[in-house]
């Protein structure tokens, strides 16, 4: 016997799930279904577009991916880095690298997997005063569009025994999670060190020389390919400009890359997710780009020519003695001209993008 | 569709009632179209649109006219025109629109290849003298064979004669000889040359938008 209730709400449910069409989409109905298509064009997609979505493994697992539409620096593809035997599982032959750089543009196309992601919600560090009070920085937040889809508030820092200062604060209207991501795109370049050869003052006017050592380490294993990582926040490379003309001796050498923010990606919960939750397949991803268009890569040095002599004053005075005393004399004047070239002629190789 | 209808309690579930049940969820059954990917899950089905975007009609924007000549759409380089054989892109009054025609195109080792702007600047003062759109495998060498080279410190080589080339699209060769093409310049470009102390050679060039 089925009754009226049961039937009625088996019919309600019919009526919930009839496809209609709405934006950018369009729905034909036949009597075996209703056949749901895409308006192919939506939207122009320009370089480094992300395509966020959830992929389910032959395990019975999943995983978020981001597919990006190829972008190009100084004309050339980016790559990725995939596993040595992605697609096919084929093992790679032994003493391979286990990691192999994939181009945006082969087929079939890479990806970046999005695993540990940050949580925007949550202080980013606590700290303790000299006091004995425990301070919790203010959480990260996340831009004012996701208020109004119902993310949780997130929380404001400060002593962490006073309400709010952990956990933002409660709203039964907003009750989804957020996390994020960064894509970041990462160009090496020639890097430089500085190197400092002693000499004895009596007999080379100089104490020391300090010559620009150019390295190319990055370049020749990346074969100067710009490639493409994802994580939880980007943090950029340290800088080894300084100010000080002295400062130029500690500079031990640099990264060799460039780094540039391509886009975060924020991914939105359903409602009423657990402050410890996961992103899965019933999380809905919002890709923030910051890079739209193709990019040019420059180091702002290309290697200088051989650095200037010593000073030198040969007078052959007191049969030579003269000579060494006055090259003793000229070697401080030669060691700060040195300095100052090292830092004048840019020892610093660090490079720059722009878009084209 | 016959959207069956709500009952009243004690009303007889007949045959015809439950039939009609069945047909509106068959009708409902979501089927893939054009674009579209679908995963059926235990709670509902995820519906995924798959759109390439809309079309973009830009400055040397680059199209293939099968797979042995490609047409470009106007566009400059510091406001000189580019052409192709010397007819400017756009035409004249007495000839069309002329078409880049590469044959087999110059390709490296992975099936890449590169339109391109060629710059040739005069010798007093670097400015563009002239633009022309080139097929090439490496835009970085002279002859435009490919190349071990990683590009060094940037910006585009300076090649002998005052020249220098700008990727405008790359060609990417599949198996099967399908030639797929990504545009890689959306905008009209801008140029200098940096020049070496003599102002006799280049040691490098910038292209911007």
């Amino acid at each position: 016997m089925i009754a009226a209730d049961a039937w009625n709400k088996l019919v309600a449910q019919v009526k919930r799930a009839r496809p209609m069409r709405g934006v950018r989409a369009d729905t034909k109905e036949h009597p075996r279904g209703v056949i749901v298509s895409g308006d192919t064009h939506s939207f122009w997609r320009h370089p480094w577009f992300i395509n966020a979505r959830w992929e389910w493994k032959d395990d019975g697992t999943g995983e978020w991916r981001a597919f990006i539409r190829p972008g190009f620096v100084n004309g050339r593809d980016a790559h990725i880095p995939m596993p040595a035997d992605w697609p096919d599982g084929t093992p790679p032959e032994d003493n391979a690298p286990s990691e192999r750089d994939v181009s945006l543009t082969n087929e079939p196309q890479p990806y970046l997997i999005l695993d540990g992601w940050r949580n925007p919600l949550q202080p980013a560090n606590v700290s303790a005063t000299l006091s004995g009070q425990i301070i919790a920085a203010p959480a990260e937040g996340y831009p004012k569009y996701f208020e109004k889809l119902g993310v949780k508030a997130a929380a404001k820092g400060g002593d962490i025994s006073k309400p709010g200062a952990m956990e933002g604060e409660f709203d039964a209207t907003r009750t989804r999670e957020i996390r994020a991501m960064d894509v970041v795109l990462a160009k090496a370049r020639l890097g430089t060190r500085l190197q400092i050869d002693v000499h004895d003052p009596l007999l080379d006017a100089q104490t020391e020389t300090i010559s620009t050592v150019f390295l190319n380490d990055a370049l020749r294993t990346t074969g100067g390919r710009a490639k493409l990582r994802a994580v939880p926040k980007y943090v950029p490379p340290p800088q080894q400009s300084l100010p000080q003309m002295y400062g130029t001796l500690l500079n031990a050498g640099d990264a060799q890359l460039d780094e540039l923010k391509l886009a975060t990606i924020w991914i939105v919960s359903p409602p009423d997710a657990a402050t410890d939750a996961k992103p899965d397949e019933s999380w809905t991803p919002y890709p923030q780009h910051f890079v739209f268009w193709n990019l040019q890569h420059a180091s702002r040095l290309i290697p200088p020519r051989a650095p200037s002599p010593p000073l030198r004053l040969h007078t052959g005075l007191a049969g030579g003695i003269g000579d060494r005393i006055n090259d003793a004399l000229l070697s401080f004047v030669n060691d700060q001209y040195a300095e100052a070239e090292a830092f004048l002629n840019q020892a610093d190789a660090s490079g720059m993008f722009w878009s084209t | 569709m016959t959207e069956p209808p709500f009952v009243k309690r004690g009303q007889t579930i007949t045959a015809t009632l439950w039939n009609q049940l069945c047909a509106a969820v068959r009708a409902c059954r979501i089927i893939a179209g054009d674009g579209v990917r679908l995963r059926e899950m235990p709670d509902g089905t995820i519906i995924t649109f798959d759109g390439d975007g809309a079309n973009f009609a830009h400055p040397l924007q680059v199209s293939l006219v099968g797979t042995q000549a490609a047409s470009i759409r106007p566009g400059t380089v510091n406001r000189v025109e580019a052409k192709i054989n010397s007819v400017l892109l756009a035409g004249t009054e007495r000839m069309p629109p002329p078409l880049l025609k590469f044959g087999k195109p110059m390709l490296d080792a992975e099936g890449r290849g590169f339109i391109c702007v060629e710059v040739t600047c005069r010798e007093q003062d670097w400015s563009v003298e002239k633009v022309e759109v080139v097929q090439v495998a490496d835009p970085n060498t002279d002859d435009g064979e490919a190349s071990d080279s990683h590009g060094g410190s940037g910006g585009a080589v300076a090649l002998p004669g005052r020249r220098a080339r700008y990727p405008l699209a790359m060609l990417r060769q599949r198996k099967g000889g399908k030639l797929d093409l990504y545009q890689i310049t959306f905008f009209d470009l801008q140029h200098r040359a940096a020049l070496s102390p003599d102002r006799k050679t280049a040691t490098r060039h910038f292209f911007w938008q």
